[in-house]
């Protein structure tokens, strides 16, 4: 294969060829089993490559906080007292196949190693069959703390309404101190119980599914592989004022999405005070019904995590009353059973 | 399924100092452990701590990688597998484990593990080449790699793009003649 083959190959890889000299080519291709495996290399490294250096800043970032974890994780001959527990764990079972090693010696197991080995497996099963058991447990204590969760909330609200004031001595500094101690427990509870609410109500949106060409490709290039952060400032950098198709409707969905999928970078990364006001924007800008029953879900996620129950509800319902998408409303409606009465 | 640890996975993609750090407090005990009682410092065990997360990110950041298995034992393997292919550098017999019974390790984890070394072998077997290659070549490959269009690579270098053009391909053919002639070649299944 000479230097000509490789400029085809480039020139093939890249679709800088003629519709004929394609076919041509790849005719070439499948006759000649030679040119079919460098082909197929010249790829397979080009996209190997490319996908290697294409997060080379990303890259560069994470090896800086790994260096630092590693000098405060890794930094003396010993173990530290924790690790030692952990490792405790593994060393009676690797002691004969680590002396091996060194010895390079291959590993033998025994009898009396055999024996041991079903000692061990019986504990374990032993003790998957607790941990099982402590799951089922801990699952319906959950379930079970939800539903006091609510419950106190709604008791909590009768108790203000009610005209029996016999329990409430205002003079008495001991009932104070502890009204204030069983709130704050009633309002850890609450926020702990909406912060499960929202993780298990809230995943990103998918990119829109025709990015190529827009002034948000590179944001929504980052978005998918999760690099919010990044995503962020793309969309940041992106001049919405150069979308120039000459169809007003492609400026009104690129400033839309914008503030939408700048938000939920926001909420992945859970700063959720700075998502509410971008979702506001994209409410504002959106040119389409559907996308604004959109904003307006994550935008009820975003008030249920920041305890703002009032502003929650009234999306949810306007979101349940709509016309457009039953998914959604039937996601609000689910969504509003759980939350907890408001007084 | 996606497993719950696949939140370390996003937390490295997002470089998550607070998650990071979380999950270096959970398995770095362990790793270290491990390279220490097979002939290892800390700073042996510190590089292949670091190596398998960036190899973990790579792959991460270019594939929709889901973590259907836990964590510690995935991250286990893997170290396991880079600080045994460093052990076998450095002497002349072979080093094997004929067992796994150092760790519980569960089907689905020593299969991804599997997987993984030997994605990892292949970008470690190029990455090495292009070190062989001229300062000319790795630069002009790299540019054009992080997603600079070849006529700005030629600008950049201050060639012509017809120059650039045939450069790149002498590159790539001396490249994949290095990749081909390495004795193990056929071992990773390209």
């Amino acid at each position: 294969m000479n230097e000509d083959s490789f400029e085809r190959i480039d020139k093939y890889l890249n679709g800088e060829m003629s519709r004929e000299e394609q076919l041509l080519f790849e005719a070439e291709i499948t006759e000649n089993g030679e040119l079919a495996s460098l082909v197929n290399m010249y790829r397979v490294i080009e996209k190997d490559m490319s996908e290697n250096e294409k997060y080379y800043d990303g890259e560069l970032a994470l090896k800086k906080t790994l260096a630092e974890m590693n000098s405060r994780y890794f930094k003396d001959e010993g173990l530290f007292a924790g690790e030692r527990e952990d490792a405790g764990i593994l060393r009676s079972a690797d002691a004969s196949a680590i002396k091996n090693i060194k010895a390079n010696k291959p590993a033998v197991v025994t009898k009396a190693g055999k024996i041991n080995m079903a000692i061990r497996l019986a504990v374990a099963a032993s003790v998957i069959g607790i941990i099982a058991v402590g799951v089922n447990w801990y699952t319906e204590k959950q379930y079970n703390l939800q539903v006091a969760v609510a419950n106190k909330i709604k008791d909590s609200s009768k108790r203000a309404n009610s005209e029996d004031t016999s329990l409430l001595n205002k003079n008495n500094p001991v009932n104070e101190v502890a009204k204030q101690d069983e709130k704050k427990i009633e309002i850890d509870t609450v926020e702990a119980y909406l912060g499960t609410l929202y993780a298990q109500n809230f995943k990103p949106d998918q990119a829109p599914d025709y990015t190529e060409g827009s002034v948000l490709e590179d944001g929504f290039d980052v978005y998918q592989h999760k690099r919010y952060a990044m995503a962020i400032t793309a969309f940041d950098r992106a001049d919405t004022t150069l979308v120039t198709r000459g169809e007003d409707g492609d400026q009104e969905h690129t400033i839309f999405y914008k503030h939408y999928y700048k938000a939920l970078s926001y909420m992945a990364l859970k700063n959720i005070k700075k998502a509410i006001p971008e979702l506001d924007m994209a409410t504002a800008h959106s040119p389409e019904p559907l996308l604004t029953i959109k904003s307006q879900w994550y935008l009820s996620l975003a008030y249920i995590k920041t305890n703002d129950l009032h502003k929650a509800r009234e999306l949810l319902k306007l979101i349940a009353d709509n016309k457009e998408s039953a998914l959604f409303k039937t996601k609000a409606q689910k969504l509003m059973q759980k939350l907890p009465e408001l007084n | 399924m996606q497993h719950a640890d696949q939140k370390y996975i996003d937390a490295l993609i997002n470089n998550d100092r607070g998650l990071i750090e979380e999950l270096y407090q959970k398995y770095s005990g362990k790793i270290k452990w491990m390279v220490l009682q097979n002939n290892g410092t800390v700073t042996e065990a510190a590089d292949i701590f670091q190596e398998a997360l960036l190899s973990i990110y790579k792959k991460a950041v270019n594939q929709d990688f889901t973590l259907t298995c836990p964590l510690d034992a995935f991250l286990y393997v893997t170290c396991k597998n880079k600080w045994l292919s460093e052990l076998n550098k450095r002497r002349s017999n072979k080093v094997t484990i004929s067992s796994f019974s150092v760790y519980n390790v569960d089907k689905d984890s020593f299969k991804l593990a599997e997987e993984f070394k030997l994605e990892q072998e292949r970008r470690d077997l190029l990455t090495e080449k292009l070190g062989e290659l001229c300062e000319d070549c790795r630069q002009l490959l790299q540019l054009n790699w992080r997603g600079k269009p070849l006529k700005e690579v030629a600008g950049l270098l201050n060639i012509t793009y017809g120059y650039a053009r045939k450069k790149k391909c002498e590159c790539m053919q001396k490249l994949i003649a290095l990749v081909t002639h390495f004795s193990q070649f056929n071992s990773l299944k390209w």
